[in-house]
């Protein structure tokens, strides 16, 4: 338990330290929370344009924090020999994931804290009931499984810069793609059917569901429940130190 | 131990006892390296048995962890951290930390104590590394190349600190190109060569020689016959070890020929038997 909380409290302190991840995780969806509420750039679905973008920046949220900073940071972990060395001391590696999950979830809270102020300040007045704040708590939960599996496995397999640009490029293509800022309705047709079998689009389309009040698909449900159990198994399966 | 069709390590072993040292030299890209960190259980052998306290390090890695302490070449440190920070934070996965400020001062590393990872110098970085590897009190201390990029003063206080652990107890297999620092610290050395072992035993025996060999400062060729028992090669005369008599009448013989002896030795440097056992491979 003291190398778990010791290793959390490390992992949160060196977060909060790196400038480019709190642009990631912070400035950049924050910004375009502002920004795309305020001018009319696109056209959503819902009334207020804050209505339909507050949910999908809660899942760029989780998206940049579970994918693409954790990817990154752990691909330069492994790439100047961290992990290598964490190898050869007792802290076992799932003691050094949990720590990194904890960190992970102490962050998208800042996230999400900080986006439903600015939102609600914007404007956004959600749907909010018992059911649908456990099902958006539930759906960041299993979001944050899958996306970190996505990130770990891209981490564990790829060079560091090599990972750099995947999981920048990919945070490019599910910004677009995931129906967070453009609705997936506004995609050509067979993007608009993937985004519901990939967990950055499920997981836009279950929050947006849950926050204004309309029935959830249960194709985005267990997709994103699927995701969850798989991406992190296979990066358990095929991540290597060295 | 194999990567895809290429055998990196075959037919190395290797045993040692508490108290003891053991250097592995070799040659670049000779298997070193692999053959550690198959010992560390990062792989597992093709063939053969890895056991380390009498524990399988790829099935058991914690417990052999708990028991071990490990300086590999490319380990490395988070890079805003300090070596206090990481010192205080590695210390937290050990039951029985050793005292994180008694290596800080042990090892030199007071007035870095406080600097980012990334601003520090290769020697103070490997020194931070070392702290780190002895951290949990390890029975057996496993150390690749640990005083490459070092300083001069660094190495000495690394090489003191590996003579204490020595008499601690520890069991200590390092590995290093300087030979003169494998002289001083090794009782047992291992030779390997392209992944397999060539050379291996206690350093006294290695060096041991059934020669002496009196190095002086000419070339001795055009001298005429040495003493009985003795030959001439460039400066240097060999002639049989413990004898007094081939060493009075060698040195009587020296000084009629006005040649200043500059050493005698009757044991092998490792270098020459090093050198020596790397050509026999090679022929």
């Amino acid at each position: 338990m003291t190398a778990l909380l010791a290793q959390t409290a490390a992992e949160i302190r060196m977060t909060l330290r790196r400038g480019e991840t709190l642009l990631l995780t912070i400035l950049i969806p924050l910004g375009l929370l502002i920004f795309f509420s305020e001018v009319a750039v696109i056209s959503t679905p819902d009334a207020h344009r804050v209505d339909f973008l507050a949910p999908g920046i809660m899942s760029l949220a989780v998206l940049s924090t579970s994918l693409v900073a954790l990817s990154i940071s752990t691909g330069f972990e492994r790439s100047y020999g961290v992990l290598k060395r964490l190898r050869t001391t007792p802290l076992p590696m799932r003691t050094f994931i949990a720590a990194k999950i904890l960190s992970i979830l102490v962050t998208e809270l800042i996230q999400i804290v900080a986006i439903v102020t600015v939102a609600v300040l914007l404007g956004w007045n959600p749907h909010t009931s018992a059911a649908s704040l456990a099902l958006v708590v539930l759906s960041l939960i299993l979001a944050s499984a899958a996306c970190a599996g996505i990130g770990l496995f891209l981490a564990g397999r790829l060079a560091a810069e090599v990972n750099l640009a995947a999981a920048n490029g990919l945070y490019l293509l599910l910004l677009l793609g995931s129906g967070m800022v453009i609705p997936t309705t506004s995609l050509p047709g067979p993007f608009s059917a993937i985004s519901h079998v990939i967990p950055s689009g499920a997981l836009s389309d279950l929050l947006h569901r849950s926050t204004t009040g309309r029935p959830l698909t249960v194709i985005d449900l267990v997709s994103l429940a699927l995701w969850a159990v798989a991406a992190p198994l296979l990066a358990v399966r095929t991540f290597r130190v060295e | 131990m194999d990567f895809g069709n290429t055998t990196a390590v075959h037919d190395v072993s290797f045993e040692l006892t508490f108290g003891e040292v053991l250097t592995i030299l070799g040659p670049n890209g000779a298997g070193k390296t692999t053959s550690l960190t198959t010992l560390l259980g990062f792989r597992r052998p093709t063939a053969g048995l890895v056991e380390l306290h009498g524990l399988n390090p790829v099935a058991q890695p914690a417990q052999v962890n708990a028991l071990t302490g490990a300086m590999l070449q490319d380990g490395g440190v988070w890079a805003p951290m300090t070596p206090e920070q990481v010192i205080s934070l590695t210390a937290s996965y050990y039951r029985h930390p050793r005292s994180g400020a008694d290596l800080i001062d042990r090892l030199a590393l007071g007035s870095v104590a406080a600097t980012p990872w990334r601003r520090l110098s290769g020697g103070e970085k490997q020194r931070t590394l070392l702290a780190l590897a002895l951290l949990g009190q390890p029975r057996v201390l496993i150390l690749d190349e640990p005083t490459s990029g070092v300083d001069p003063e660094g190495r000495d206080v690394i090489r003191a600190l590996i003579q204490e652990e020595k008499a601690l107890g520890r069991a200590i297999v390092l590995t290093t190109h300087e030979l003169d620092e494998a002289e001083r610290v090794s009782d047992q050395v291992c030779v390997i060569a392209r992944g397999r072992t060539i050379m291996s035993g206690s350093l006294s025996d290695l060096t041991h020689s059934t020669e002496v060999e009196i190095c002086t400062d000419r070339d001795l060729s055009s001298l005429g016959d040495p003493p009985r028992g003795g030959r001439c090669e460039g400066r240097n005369l060999f002639g049989p070890a413990h004898d007094a008599d081939f060493l009075a009448a060698a040195t009587a013989w020296l000084a009629q020929q006005q040649v200043n002896v500059q050493s005698i030795s009757s044991r092998h440097s490792l270098e020459s038997v090093y050198r020596h056992a790397l050509e026999g491979e090679s022929r």
